[in-house]
């Protein structure tokens, strides 16, 4: 069998040496920090950004060129820009030819987060007025203005130890050059991410996260051959998502042998922000004593804690998928589990994949995965039914490069310590994907649509119930989900209804940053734009 | 059952009511488009009626130089220009409401004809992403999405914020009312009893009796 990342394409082959390496690829360091700056002096912002440029100094972007023997080196770094960083390094008239050229992709961009914050829940408890002091470190004497246009810059270290990105912090501080008033850049904000106790990619909640990242086409490291020299699993069916979702790319033609074909990626771009990407750059508070008492409330036989956490993700605790095991977490000791070759995400919701696991055929009436699930929305793969689900998924996913912040909860010693989840939500379209993701599947209920089949959910899926919303609608205070055994077609009767959902996820800082090309930064470095 | 006391945006209904400027002739053709379309997507019985969410909608043009038969000033046309006059009763939000159409291969292809026919001059510069030559010649309605939402507003009177509510506590631009506000096209098709055979996708073609009018000089 051909695996599917093998068969030759028209897609452009990304250019990963003009890619900020955490885009393609996540790397899987440990210990990050996240530090916000403010522009104090053009000149010096420009010229801390070359000095971080590949080669420039003992700090550096990180590209997405393979390592060699792939080891992965101490640290990476990626950097960020918000649409008000790009207003106070370009000129007007590049900043201008760059915007109108590049409409698509750069609208929303330049509402930012606090302009696009209603339509992404981001509301009540979650509305940026109440953004940025209440987790991490605001380093400002002034408070957060309320548009959020002082925060410019973003720069991400990621190290394999404390020590490690302290010292990368350190060396990161002396690229930043004195202006008359002090140093160019002032750091507004900063927040680290430390894994749990529970393990690497393991939240608050206690989910292992990051099981299902969208399967690349047109990177070596996602090929039979790549695999294999990493030690993974070749069996993967999902459809491929071309890099383009991720990497802004110019337009080519689907098939280059006719007159007539279509122009993909449907975005159009300036060449500044080819190789670049963007990102929501997400603080995202869990209330963890409220997520354990809404799973740990009496349900009556057979509700267990651990049946509700997974039908409210869509997965069990240690990442099995309802729809590989309804009914308990794989076991490793358990010969009838039969692990082998599972990695967590190949599995459909209406039509098995070529090596699912399990014995669930489909899911049409999401019996075994509720559509309100928190993986099913945020990825419906072959639900076809999902309104904007147009072709599996493909256009509509994320780069999630994100992990935990704040320390281990312990439930025998409740604090108000802040906790949660920290990190980079990436797309080539941040309208298209990420804003579209949260806005109609993630904040929404009646996103499935077509038959009378579609969803009969006494709350049409209501709000994401990882998340909750604080919006004081009656749909938004309850989950409900169907037992596995429930009739052929159920009736809204035979649904498990929970009242009570409470807000778990309260948004406690956002960013829409550009993450440029090695290429670009250099530009917006040089205070240039190269030519259309 | 207690009394429906909050509604998500997704439930609501809001209003769309268009004045968009035409090439002349061209309201006539975008009218005849439209009903075009609508035959055509009756005679699939593609039904995306839940998805589009579309209570009723009109369609009116007005030729070029010509006022409506009313005693006052009210719609007008622009000098060279005909006027294409659009309002619909939708559900969920702007945004939603418009992708289910753009996200439609046969509504898209209506919809680019529209901005095809429309005349923008002395508006908006066609270099505007947001202007319908833009559009058409960068992609389309489906690879403009925003760029369409931007250009819809720039023609649109009513206020995509503002719900039709059966009891109005406040307003401010207009009042739109609803005797069933959260009543969607999804909930009738659901809970109406059989209403996808009273009313089915593939719609039948309806006697419609002789309405009345009165008789006024």
């Amino acid at each position: 069998m051909i695996n599917l990342n093998d068969i030759r394409n028209n897609y452009p082959t990304p250019k990963l040496d003009d890619i900020q390496g955490i885009i393609l690829r996540g790397y899987t360091f440990p210990y990050i920090r996240y530090i916000i700056f403010t522009i104090a002096d053009k000149n010096g912002a420009q010229a801390f950004l070359s000095n971080i440029l590949p080669g420039a100094s003992d700090i550096e972007v990180t590209s997405a060129k393979p390592w060699e023997l792939d080891k992965r080196p101490e640290y990476s770094l990626t950097v960020g820009l918000t649409y008000s960083g790009m207003r106070e390094l370009m000129q007007e008239e590049n900043r201008e030819e760059v915007e109108g050229r590049s409409s698509n992709v750069f609208s929303l961009f330049m509402e930012g987060a606090v302009g696009d914050a209603i339509a992404v829940g981001d509301v009540g408890a979650s509305a940026p007025k109440n953004w940025w002091k209440r987790s991490g470190e605001w380093k400002l004497n002034e408070n957060p203005s309320a548009n959020n246009n002082e925060l410019h810059i973003l720069v991400s270290i990621y190290a394999d130890s404390t020590a490690n990105r302290e010292d990368y912090h350190q060396k990161l501080l002396a690229q930043i050059p004195l202006s008359d008033n002090g140093l160019a850049l002032k750091e507004a904000y900063l927040q680290d991410s430390d894994p749990l106790k529970a393990g690497d990619d393991y939240i608050h909640f206690g989910y292992k996260d990051s099981l299902s990242q969208p399967r690349l086409s047109n990177v070596p490291w996602n090929t039979t051959q790549g695999r294999l020299l990493l030690g993974k699993s070749t069996v993967d069916d999902r459809p491929l998502v071309p890099p383009y979702h991720f990497v802004i790319t110019p337009k080519f033609k689907k098939d280059p042998s006719k007159t007539d074909s279509p122009m993909l990626p449907k975005y159009k771009a300036h060449p500044l922000l080819y190789n670049g990407s963007f990102a929501a750059f997400r603080v995202l508070h869990q209330d963890v004593k409220a997520f354990k008492d809404f799973i740990d409330k009496p349900r009556g036989e057979g509700i267990t804690p651990a049946l509700v956490a997974a039908k409210m993700c869509g997965r069990w605790y240690d990442g099995t998928p309802l729809m590989v095991s309804p009914d308990h977490p794989l076991q490793p000791e358990n010969p009838d589990d039969k692990l082998e070759g599972f990695d967590f995400t190949n599995f459909n919701y209406m039509s098995r994949t070529a090596h699912q696991r399990g014995d669930v055929q489909s899911d049409d009436f999401g019996q075994v995965c509720p559509y309100a699930a928190h993986i099913r929305r945020t990825n419906p793969r072959d639900d076809w039914k999902v309104q904007g689900n147009t072709n599996n998924a493909e256009e509509k996913r994320l780069m999630r490069r994100a992990g935990p912040y704040g320390p281990d909860y312990n439930p025998e010693k409740p604090d108000n310590i802040p906790r949660g989840l920290v990190g980079l939500f990436i797309c080539a379209n941040l309208s298209a994907q990420f804003s579209f993701i949260m806005e109609t599947w993630v904040t929404n209920g009646g996103f499935r649509n077509g038959d009378e089949n579609s969803d009969i959910s006494p709350n049409k899926s209501g709000v994401d119930p990882v998340f909750g919303i604080d919006d004081g609608m009656a749909n938004h205070e309850n989950f409900a989900f169907l037992p596995p055994a429930s009739p052929e077609k159920p009736k809204t009767e035979d649904y498990t209804i929970l009242d009570g959902l409470p807000q778990f996820i309260r948004t406690d800082g956002g960013l829409y940053v550009f993450l440029p090309g090695i290429e670009g930064l250099r530009h917006l470095a040089n205070g240039t734009i190269p030519k259309p | 059952m207690d009394p429906i006391t909050s509604l998500t945006a997704r439930e609501q209904q809001h209003m769309l009511l268009l004045f968009m400027p035409m090439k002349k002739l061209g309201g006539a053709k975008a009218l005849q488009t439209v009903s075009d379309l609508q035959l055509k997507l009756t005679e699939k019985a593609k039904d995306n009626r839940a998805a589009t969410g579309v209570h009723f909608s009109m369609f009116y043009y007005l030729p070029s130089g010509t006022t409506p038969k009313l005693p006052v000033p009210s719609f007008q046309t622009a000098e060279g220009k005909d006027l294409l006059v659009v309002q619909a009763l939708y559900d969920a939000d702007f945004k939603p409401y418009i992708d289910s159409f753009v996200n439609d291969p046969d509504i898209a292809g209506g919809l680019n004809f529209i901005l095809e026919h429309m005349d923008e001059s002395g508006i908006v510069k066609d270099t505007d992403p947001t202007s319908a030559k833009y559009i058409i010649e960068n992609g389309k309605v489906e690879e403009n999405p925003n760029e369409f939402y931007c250009l819809l507003m720039r023609y649109n009177f009513a206020d995509p914020t503002i719900p039709a509510a059966a009891k109005i506590t406040s307003f401010n631009k207009y009042l739109l009312t609803h005797t069933f506000p959260g009543l969607t096209i999804e909930k009738i098709l659901d809970n109406y009893p059989n209403a996808r055979e009273l009313w089915p996708s593939k719609a039948p073609v309806i006697n419609f009796a002789e309405s009345k009018k009165p008789v006024c000089k």
